[in-house]
């Protein structure tokens, strides 16, 4: 796991990679720093820096991840550590703690323009540490999705792509749910899309009817039982859900001081089921 | 050293090792033939954990390759069809890299990496990037890469593909040299390669084993031992009376040329029956000028095997 996660770091300063990141997310902190900071005089570093620069997930992330696992398939450099002694698990780990890496270190520059604001005022110290906690373990989530995304193709720009899109849709969903009918017969329906999606993305992947059919009636029973048992739970269902899955909403706590045990919790789990899903995708090429 | 129990794969709907059984003992060089898309890669693929077998079993040493795959893949060195390189490395810090991933010691790195530099003659290329290495250098590279280690068995795929004839010398020569203390096993569709530095040979078409024996053996058995062709100083008469008087020979069929008599006569036994033949006609005092058995070479036995295969 050591051999790969000073490769990947290595690889990322050898390239420009990891000073552009650094220079982008320097250059816009510190814009919004001067302006909001030392122009206005806000002492709230979080609220107004870091939750301003969180946009720059839609460009940090596609960059930083897109050619962790895709371009090592590409170039047939997988089937390197893929015939060492080594598990997948340690290298995708190894590969991961590279990025994360490399964010903690853009983090930590930062991470000293609010210690350069502290001498200018009363800087609440509480509120500041677990503002940057909660951009840490936000920022760790979606680069946990970028590494997913890039363990499913071969191609660079196709992974950069998607994670793009992904993350995307994570800044603009909450807005979209918003418009989405509240009844709760519409909720009703888009579940049972949702679980059929869901029971096709099974058959897809294990090529088995019965799993896929098995998912498919369970979800399906499962959510008519809960409409007959409780219908007005169904209201307004969709923004419910789409609520308490974003991970951009998690982050609102942290930004108010609160360290919310649940949150953090969301968000290692979050990480941990895509790392997962990255041992497994890569774990499944070899059986097909 | 391997076994390989009823190996198959599938490729979704295509079949592209159909039930393969075979054994290599330890020390030998053991060449896969086979023509293009025969299922080379892919066996080799199997045998060192990259991808899974359909059905079937990959034993390396004492450990399957599924149950135990850490200590199984640590028995060998690998070196794919297209060299796994970071071509944005040097070649030292490639090697570097590799023995960590192999897990060398920190003490012995430096040691190892010097070593197998050293076997596969890229001393001279160690601090260069690798993208600005030749064909014949990177795989030399990638072979090195192999080596890290020392692991006991080495699986070579296609190792002299896209090299100058010198390189492929030099290779051949390295693999020669490897194979006095080393399992071997290589993949080629280039036959004179095969035969001059296995043991033996598996023969691989259309993702069956259609053959497989020591290349001494295999030259021998498919062979045609009955044909044998003479050329005869005497007329055509005096040496049909001859041939008649020999009764192993089944058929025969002359031609006259300026004094000479060519002959090609098939025997009904397979025993090499040359002596026979020259004293039956050193006792009618007609010189034998010119005899020769019939032999296959590795190219016409493969080509017949492959051949027949389609039919």
């Amino acid at each position: 796991m050591l051999a790969i996660y000073e490769k990947e770091l290595k690889s990322y300063f050898h390239s420009m990679i990891a000073y552009l990141f650094l220079t982008v997310l320097w250059a816009a902190s510190g814009v919004y720093f001067t302006v909001y900071c030392l122009y206005y005089g806000y002492m709230d570093f979080g609220q107004y820096v870091l939750s301003s620069i969180t946009i720059l997930f839609i460009i940090i992330v596609p960059v930083l991840t897109m050619r962790l696992m895709a371009d090592e398939k590409k170039q047939k450099t997988d089937q390197l550590f893929l015939t060492a002694p080594v598990r997948v698990s340690s290298v995708i780990l190894g590969k991961y703690l590279a990025v994360l890496t490399l964010f903690a270190i853009g983090l930590l520059g930062v991470f000293c323009y609010s210690i350069l604001l502290s001498f200018f005022g009363d800087m609440v110290w509480r509120t500041n540490l677990t503002a940057f906690l909660g951009f840490f373990l936000m920022g760790a989530c979606f680069l946990a999705i970028g590494i997913f995304i890039s363990c499913c193709t071969e191609s660079q720009v196709a992974a950069a792509a998607i994670s793009f899109g992904v993350v995307l849709a994570c800044f603009l969903l909450p807005n979209v749910v918003s418009l989405a009918p509240g009844r709760a017969r519409y909720t009703f329906v888009m579940a049972a899309v949702a679980i059929i999606c869901l029971a096709l993305f099974f058959y897809h992947e294990t090529y088995s009817i019965w799993i896929g059919g098995a998912a498919g009636g369970v979800g399906i029973l499962a959510l008519v039982a809960a409409w007959i048992a409780k219908p007005s739970g169904f209201d307004d269902g969709f923004s419910k859900i789409v609520d308490w899955i974003s991970i951009l909403d998690r982050y609102d706590n942290f930004l108010n001081g609160i360290l919310d045990g649940s949150s953090i919790i969301y968000y290692l789990s979050f990480i941990g089921v895509f790392l997962y899903l990255s041992i497994q995708t890569i774990e499944k090429k070899r059986w097909i | 050293m391997i076994q390989v129990d009823h190996l198959v794969k599938n490729y979704g709907s295509h079949q592209a090792v159909k039930n393969i059984s075979f054994h290599v003992e330890k020390g030998q060089v053991v060449g896969l033939l086979g023509p293009n898309g025969a299922g080379k890669s892919t066996t080799m693929n199997i045998l060192t954990g990259y991808l899974s077998a359909t059905d079937g079993d990959v034993k390396i040493g004492d450990y399957d390759i599924l149950d135990e795959p850490l200590k199984a893949k640590k028995l060998i060195g690998y070196l794919p069809e297209v060299p796994p390189l970071y071509t944005d490395m040097t070649v030292s810090e490639y090697l570097n890299f590799v023995s960590k991933l192999k897990k060398v010691g920190k003490e012995e790195r430096k040691k190892e990496v010097k070593r197998v530099m050293g076997a596969t003659g890229i001393l001279d290329v160690a601090e260069r990037l690798i993208k600005n290495l030749s064909k014949g250098y990177r795989q030399r590279v990638g072979l090195a890469q192999a080596l890290i280690g020392n692991p006991p068995l080495l699986i070579l795929d296609e190792p002299t593909v896209g090299l100058d004839p010198n390189q492929i010398i030099e290779i051949r020569e390295l693999i020669k040299k490897l194979g006095k203390d080393h399992t071997i096993i290589l993949s080629s569709h280039i036959l004179s390669e095969v035969s001059a530095v296995c043991d033996s040979i598996i023969i691989i078409d259309n993702g069956k084993i259609v053959a497989e024996d020591t290349t001494e053996n295999l030259t021998r058995d498919f062979s045609d031992q009955g044909l044998i062709k003479l050329t005869v100083k005497g007329k055509k008469e005096d040496v049909e009376k001859v041939l008649n008087s020999c009764d192993f020979i089944q058929n025969f069929a002359l031609t006259q040329k300026d004094g000479m008599t060519l002959v090609e006569a098939k025997s009904k036994v397979k025993e090499d029956m040359r002596d026979e033949i020259f004293f039956a006609f050193a006792n009618e005092k007609l010189p034998v000028v010119h005899m020769e058995q019939e032999t296959l070479s590795l190219e016409e036995i493969f080509l017949k095997l492959t051949r027949e295969e389609e039919k």
